[in-house]
C-alpha cells in the first residue's frame, strides 16, 4: 500500500491541501501555494539530513617504544604540575614547560609508547623567540612595562602528543535562505523576500585533523597555534627528540574523537554552506549531516615552543608553533592603553558625527 | 389678488431666509454652542477666518460645544466636520478645532489638503499654542491663537514650506535626535573598535575549524535550491520634499479620509 504524507507547509506548519485545479499544495493558513515535486523533495532532503551523523573511527592500538640506542633517554617529572616527559639525557637543567617549575626531578627512562610520525621542528630557540617578541609588538594593548619588567623563564621545546585524523566523508546539508529586493512607488517602499531552501551534498576528505593527546596543555593554547604542516610529517625516530622534551598522552585516541568529530562536521557544513555564498542575503544553517567509515587515527609528536613569563607576579603561558613560529598565549592587557584608544576612537568618531550633523543642520 | 401676492412674497421671503440662514448656519468658521465667546468675539474670529477661506481656499473653523457624547472627541469632531459640511471645493480642504466641555476635551480635525498642511507636526504644535490658554479657560485667545497659527501655517504652505519640514517643530525633535546620534554611535564604534583590537591580546583560541587539513576539494554531489514562498512588506513612504506631510489619517463614520487629532484634556 502506497505511503500517504501528508505535508507541511514550510512557511508556517500548518497542513498543506492539494488543489486538484492548480496541481498545487496550498495552505488555507498563509496563503501560499507549493508545487508537489518542491515538497517531496525538501521532505526527503530533510528525512536524511535529520539522521545522525556517523562517524566510524578504526580502532588504534598503541605500540609500546623500545629504545634502540637512537638517544638516551630520560623520564622527567615535574612534582609541581605531574608532568611526566621524556626527554633527551643529556638535556641538562631544564624547567617544567608546562608549568615553568625550575625542580623538575630527573629519572631512568622507564618506557613510553611509539608514536606513528613526528613532526621535526623547524623553527629554533632564536627564531621562536623572535616569533614571540613579534607577537608582543603587534599586541595593541600590553603594558610598555612588560617587555623591561617580565621575567622570562627557559624557553623549553616540547613535542606534543597528538591525534591525527584521516577520514572521507560524505556531508550533507539543508540551509534556509533568503533573497531580497526593494522598489518604491509613489505612495509606499516595497521589500520582497523570497525564501528557499537550499539542499547540498558531496565529499570532502580530511587528512591530519590533530587534536591535542595531552591533558596539560590547555587546548586553546594548542589549537592556537595551529595550522601545522603535516607534509613535513617523518617516521618516528627518537634522534628527532635530541635536545628536546616530548611529552606522552594521556588522553586515548577515544576521547579525542569527540572532538575531531566536532571540527569535521562544523567544517563539511561550512564548506557546502561556501558553495552558495555570495548568490542569497541570509544563510542560516537548518540541519547537517557527515557520515563516513574506516576512518584512520594516528598518533604523532608535533612540535612546539613552551615559553612561560613571570610579570606582576602573573605566570604568562606562551605556545609557539616548532615550525610556523605562530604564537598563542594571552598577554596582559594595560587599562590605561584600552582607555586611551576607546577615547581617541571616540574622539574622531564623534568629531566626524558632529560634522555631519552641523553640516545636516545648516545646509540642509 | 394683492393678499395672494403679499402671501407668495412672503412665503419666498420666509424661504430666501430660511436658506440663507441655513447657509450661515453651515458656512460661519465659528460655532459656539455653549457660550464661552461673546458675540463681538465670533464677529471678529468670523471676519478673520473667512478672510482666511478667501485667501487660501480652505475652511480653518471651530466648534464648540456641550457635550461630545462620548470621550473619542476626534471621531465626534470628524462627524461634526462631514456633516455640517466644512471644508472647500471637491476634497473638502480645512481644519476644525473642536472644544468639548463634557468631556473637557479638545482636538482637531483634517480634511483634503488640510491634511496635508496640517500634518502630525503642525497639530502638535497646535495643540501647543493652545492648550495654555484652554487650560485657564481663555477660550477665545485660544481660538485666536489657533487661527493665526493656522494662518500663518497655510502662509508658509503656499510658499512651499509644509510646517514640519523647514524651520519649525519637528527640527525641535531632529536637532536633539541628530546629536544625540552624534554621541551614541561613535560610542558603540569606540565599544566595537576598541573590542575587535582586544582580541589581539588572546590569541590562545579553540579552532573549530579543519578547512586547513581538507585534502583536495569538495566533491559537490548534490546542489538544489527549491523556492518556497515570497514575502512582500510594505510600507508608506516618508516623503523629504518640501510639499509632503507626515500625516496620521483615519476614516470617518462617513467613510471620509481625515486628520489631525491632537488635543486632549485641558
Amino acid at each position: 500500500m502506497a505511503e500517504i504524507r501528508n505535508f507541511k507547509c514550510p512557511c508556517c506548519g500548518a497542513a498543506l491541501v492539494f488543489d486538484g485545479v492548480s496541481q498545487t499544495l496550498d495552505c488555507a493558513s498563509c496563503g501560499n501555494s507549493f508545487e508537489v515535486e518542491t515538497l517531496k523533495q525538501l521532505d526527503e532532503c530533510t528525512d536524511a539530513t535529520a539522521k545522525e551523523s556517523k562517524f566510524d573511527w578504526e580502532h588504534y592500538e598503541p605500540r609500546s617504544y623500545e629504545p634502540d640506542g637512537e638517544i638516551d633517554l630520560a623520564s622527567y617529572s615535574c612534582p609541581s604540575c605531574g608532568a611526566e616527559i621524556a626527554g633527551d639525557n643529556n638535556l641538562g637543567a631544564t624547567v617544567c614547560p608546562y608549568c615553568g617549575n625550575s625542580t623538575i626531578v630527573k629519572r631512568n627512562f622507564e618506557g613510553t609508547l611509539r608514536p606513528d610520525y613526528i613532526i621535526p621542528f623547524k623553527t629554533d630557540k632564536n627564531g621562536a623567540m623572535r616569533a614571540f617578541e613579534n607577537a608582543r609588538a603587534n599586541a595593541p594593548f600590553l603594558p610598555k612595562e612588560f617587555k623591561d619588567k617580565r621575567v622570562v623563564e627557559k624557553m623549553t621545546g616540547v613535542y606534543v602528543p597528538y591525534w591525527m585524523f584521516d577520514c572521507d566523508c560524505e556531508a550533507s546539508a539543508v540551509f534556509n535562505a533568503t533573497r531580497v529586493s526593494a522598489w518604491s512607488d509613489g505612495r509606499f517602499d516595497y521589500i520582497k523576500t523570497d525564501f528557499y531552501k537550499l539542499i547540498r551534498a558531496g565529499n570532502i576528505g580530511f587528512t591530519n585533523i590533530p587534536v591535542d593527546a595531552s591533558s596539560k596543555t590547555d587546548n586553546r593554547y594548542m589549537e592556537g597555534v595551529e595550522p601545522f604542516d603535516c607534509g613535513a610529517a617523518v617516521d618516528f625516530n627518537a634522534g628527532y627528540l635530541s635536545g628536546y622534551l616530548a611529552d606522552r598522552y594521556d588522553v586515548s585516541a577515544d576521547d579525542s574523537i569527540e572532538r575531531a568529530n566536532e571540527r569535521v562536521k562544523n567544517t563539511a557544513a561550512g564548506i557546502l554552506n561556501g558553495t552558495a555564498a555570495g548568490l542569497y542575503a541570509t544563510i542560516i544553517p537548518e540541519s547537517s549531516r557527515v557520515s563516513f567509515s574506516g576512518g584512520k587515527i594516528r598518533y604523532s609528536l608535533l612540535p612546539v615552543w613552551m615559553l612561560n613569563i613571570k610579570y606582576m607576579d602573573k605566570m604568562y603561558k606562551y605556545v609557539i608553533n616548532g615550525q610556523t613560529g605562530k604564537v598563542s598565549g594571552e598577554f596582559p592587557t594595560s587599562k590605561a592603553k584600552k582607555a586611551r584608544f576607546f577615547a581617541a576612537v571616540f574622539g574622531v568618531t564623534f568629531a566626524v558625527c558632529a560634522a555631519c550633523v552641523w553640516a545636516f543642520t545648516n545646509f540642509m | 389678488m394683492k393678499k395672494r401676492i403679499l402671501t407668495f412674497l412672503a412665503v419666498i421671503f420666509t424661504l430666501t431666509a430660511s436658506l440663507h440662514l441655513t447657509a450661515l448656519a453651515y458656512n460661519t468658521p465659528v460655532t459656539d454652542e455653549v457660550g464661552y465667546l461673546t458675540q463681538d468675539e465670533i464677529n471678529a474670529l468670523n471676519s478673520y477666518l473667512e478672510q482666511v477661506r478667501n485667501e487660501y481656499g480652505m475652511d480653518v473653523v471651530v466648534y464648540i460645544e456641550q457635550s461630545a457624547g462620548s470621550d473619542n472627541v476626534l471621531y465626534r469632531a470628524d462627524d461634526i466636520y462631514d456633516y455640517r459640511g466644512y471644508g472647500v471645493g471637491e476634497n473638502r480642504d480645512g481644519i476644525m478645532m473642536y472644544i468639548s466641555m463634557y468631556p473637557r476635551k479638545y482636538t482637531f480635525s483634517t480634511c483634503g489638503e488640510g491634511i496635508r498642511v496640517f500634518n502630525d507636526a503642525a497639530i502638535e504644535r497646535l495643540t501647543e499654542v493652545t492648550g495654555e490658554y484652554l487650560r485657564a479657560d481663555d477660550y477665545y485667545d485660544a481660538v485666536a491663537a489657533y487661527a493665526e497659527e493656522a494662518y500663518s501655517m497655510l502662509t508658509a504652505a503656499a510658499n512651499g514650506e509644509v510646517y514640519g519640514y523647514g524651520e519649525g517643530a519637528a527640527d525641535d525633535y531632529a536637532k536633539p535626535v541628530a546629536w544625540g546620534l552624534a554621541g551614541i554611535i561613535p560610542l558603540i564604534v569606540a565599544a566595537l573598535t576598541t573590542h575587535a583590537r582586544g582580541k589581539g591580546m588572546n590569541t590562545a583560541q579553540y579552532n573549530n575549524s579543519a578547512a586547513n587539513y581538507v585534502s583536495g576539494s569538495l566533491n559537490l554531489t548534490t546542489s538544489n535550491d527549491l523556492f518556497l514562498y515570497s514575502s512582500i512588506t510594505r510600507t508608506p513612504r516618508m516623503q523629504n520634499t518640501a510639499n509632503s506631510g507626515g500625516s496620521t489619517t483615519h476614516m470617518s463614520s462617513s467613510g471620509e479620509m481625515h486628520g489631525g487629532g491632537g488635543g486632549g484634556s485641558y
